[in-house]
């Protein structure tokens, strides 16, 4: 996938600005609070239609405006172009529009445009809250099958209603013998999810040591596990009565929690350097390494599931790298078509090949060179 | 908020911009509307909001809208009293009787179960739907209920709930509208329509 160019329309503090972009690395660099990230902030918001820091759209709105807009021009791998714009204005809510046609449902445009970001919130993936590695996971796989996305919000929703009348039992108000409705429905599209990530995670361990060693230069074995609290066979691929069968055999857990403890919506992805928990053993740049290499394998993954290559996003991660990783990072992700990278520094990008390297300076919300 | 300075006007603006879909400007237009209107209009109009309630109930057999203890539909002999059709709400017959596809009877339940919303098994009338396939010679129970996680809720529910009865149980297939294109429909839409093809 290929954004040609992007309008932007009072987001964050860009006014007014048209952005063409190169189609493959795009450096684009200045001072901190010029409006780099809010750069990647838009591209990423036309792609998934939220943005990946601001809770809600009027956080995003320029100060004292009515409405803002973001507007893309793209080009997929087989030169077919399309047109994406979201318009927001506090009095009317958020609009997507697709090639000039709204769209009722903003998940129907997901997919659409492939994206993996990678920003310096995600450096806390590996020893940060197992929420978010699940949000990970879901937002990559949501981008690969709508379906995973569908099965999803319907679990979320399962979810809810089992967690209320696990309440209500709790309180004697109702008795377990209506949970079954709730209970088929999770086992459904939760044997679903969890062969999705089952999935990607049989993937990434194929690919990221690969990675890893190549941005590295280190020998070290990396591996990722799925932990599940769905003890299921791996090789049968059994889920849905093993599934069924953990959420009866804890249903007193359960009722006394008032919360569903079996689930995808509590499992967790654990990394591995040399079949130890990087969580508890990792250093900083290690982190960082494994980072890096997994939001390589995730585009792979979006590339081969969809077949187009993703828009890699790079937010400001160059911070404790060294020139040689920064390269090697970089012949990484050449392969992978177009990447939005931005830096305080353009020193930091050396010795990569011109054609392929576009450079912009941002200023006070404006492309100055 | 708004006022147009008369207290009698302002109540029935007020009154209308209660119904659904009706906001304050309309409900205010359907007010001069009805201000400017013959009296024989009106109370023409009058009587026939008063009728609606005092003289409809819930049929007795399938909870739709009746003039008398059974509905149209129920009374009517020339139907298949073999085949059940459970639908959601009374709107949900409207919409299957135009299409003149089913000849059967209707049993409305009266909503979906939905913890969240508070409303249990007990607060729809499902019970009632188990006796009448007990005694009515119900061959066949077929579930048109919105496919949303609650719809889906209630039809596990329903058909857990007459599985030992000797019934068919079917629900309404879902996927590619008529009159659509294939490009043009959301790919979760298409999955489904895939995962429930049927030969031919």
């Amino acid at each position: 996938m290929y954004l040609k160019q992007i309008e932007l329309n009072h987001f964050r503090n860009i006014s007014a600005e048209n952005i063409n972009f190169g189609k493959q690395i795009n450096i684009i660099h200045g001072r901190n609070g010029q409006g780099k990230t809010s750069l990647l902030e838009a591209v990423f918001f036309l792609a998934i239609t939220k943005s990946f820091r601001a809770k809600s759209e009027k956080i995003v709105l320029q100060h004292d405006k009515e409405y803002l807009q973001i507007a893309g021009l793209f080009e997929t791998d087989k030169k077919d172009a399309f047109s994406v714009r979201i318009f927001y204005s506090v009095a009317d809510g958020k609009h997507v529009f697709f090639n000039q046609n709204k769209i009722d449902k903003f998940s129907q445009l997901i997919g659409k445009i492939p994206v993996t970001l990678l920003s310096l919130e995600d450096l806390e993936l590996a020893y940060g809250v197992p929420a978010n590695r699940r949000k990970f996971i879901d937002i990559l796989l949501s981008q690969v099958s709508p379906i995973y996305l569908q099965a999803l919000q319907i679990y979320k929703k399962a979810l809810s209603h089992r967690n209320r009348l696990l309440s209500l039992i709790s309180e004697n108000k109702e008795n377990s013998s209506i949970l079954f409705p709730w209970d088929e429905q999770l086992v459904k599209n939760g044997a679903y999810i969890i062969r999705l990530r089952q999935k990607f995670i049989t993937f990434a361990n194929e690919k990221i040591g690969d990675y890893y060693r190549k941005i590295s230069f280190r020998n070290e074995q990396i591996s990722i596990k799925y932990k599940t609290n769905v003890p299921f066979e791996a090789e049968t691929g059994e889920i849905e009565n093993v599934f069924k069968q953990t959420l009866f055999d804890n249903y007193d857990a359960d009722v006394q929690r008032q919360n569903t403890l079996i689930g995808p919506h509590r499992d967790d992805l654990v990394f591995f350097k040399e079949g130890f928990p990087l969580k508890t053993y990792g250093s900083q740049g290690e982190n960082k390494t494994l980072l890096i290499a997994l939001k390589i394998v995730e585009s792979e993954y979006l590339k081969e599931q969809t077949a187009e290559n993703p828009i890699l996003l790079m937010d400001d991660i160059f911070g404790e790298l060294d020139n040689e990783r920064i390269n090697n990072l970089i012949q990484c992700v050449i392969p992978f078509g177009q990447t939005l990278i931005t830096t305080t520094s353009r020193e930091k990008i050396k010795g990569v090949p011109e054609e392929s390297v576009r450079f912009m300076e941002i200023e006070q919300g404006k492309v100055v060179k | 908020m708004h006022t147009s300075g008369l207290p009698v006007l302002d109540k029935l603006i007020n009154d209308f911009s209660k119904l659904p879909g009706i906001g304050y400007k309309t409900a205010q237009r359907l007010a001069l509307f009805i201000l400017k209107s013959d009296s024989s209009y009106v109370s023409e109009l009058a009587d026939a909001l008063l009728s609606v309630k005092e003289n409809t109930r819930l049929c007795e057999q399938c909870f739709n809208i009746a003039e008398h203890e059974r509905c149209s539909i129920c009374a009517d002999t020339r139907r298949d009293a073999g085949l059940l059709c459970v639908v959601e709400d009374v709107v949900d017959v409207m919409a299957i009787e135009e299409s003149h596809e089913f000849r059967g009877l209707y049993h409305v339940l009266g909503g979906v179960i939905s913890p969240l919303a508070g409303t249990m098994p007990d607060d729809l009338h499902l019970k009632e739907l188990a006796a009448r396939v007990q005694v009515n010679g119900v061959r066949e129970v077929l579930l048109a209920i919105n496919p949303s996680t609650e719809g889906e809720a209630t039809m596990i529910y329903i058909s857990r709930m007459l599985r030992d009865s000797d019934v068919r149980i079917t629900r309404i297939a879902s996927g590619v509208p008529l009159g659509s294109h294939l490009e043009f429909l959301d790919t979760a839409t298409i999955g489904r329509a895939i995962q429930t093809r049927r030969d031919l």
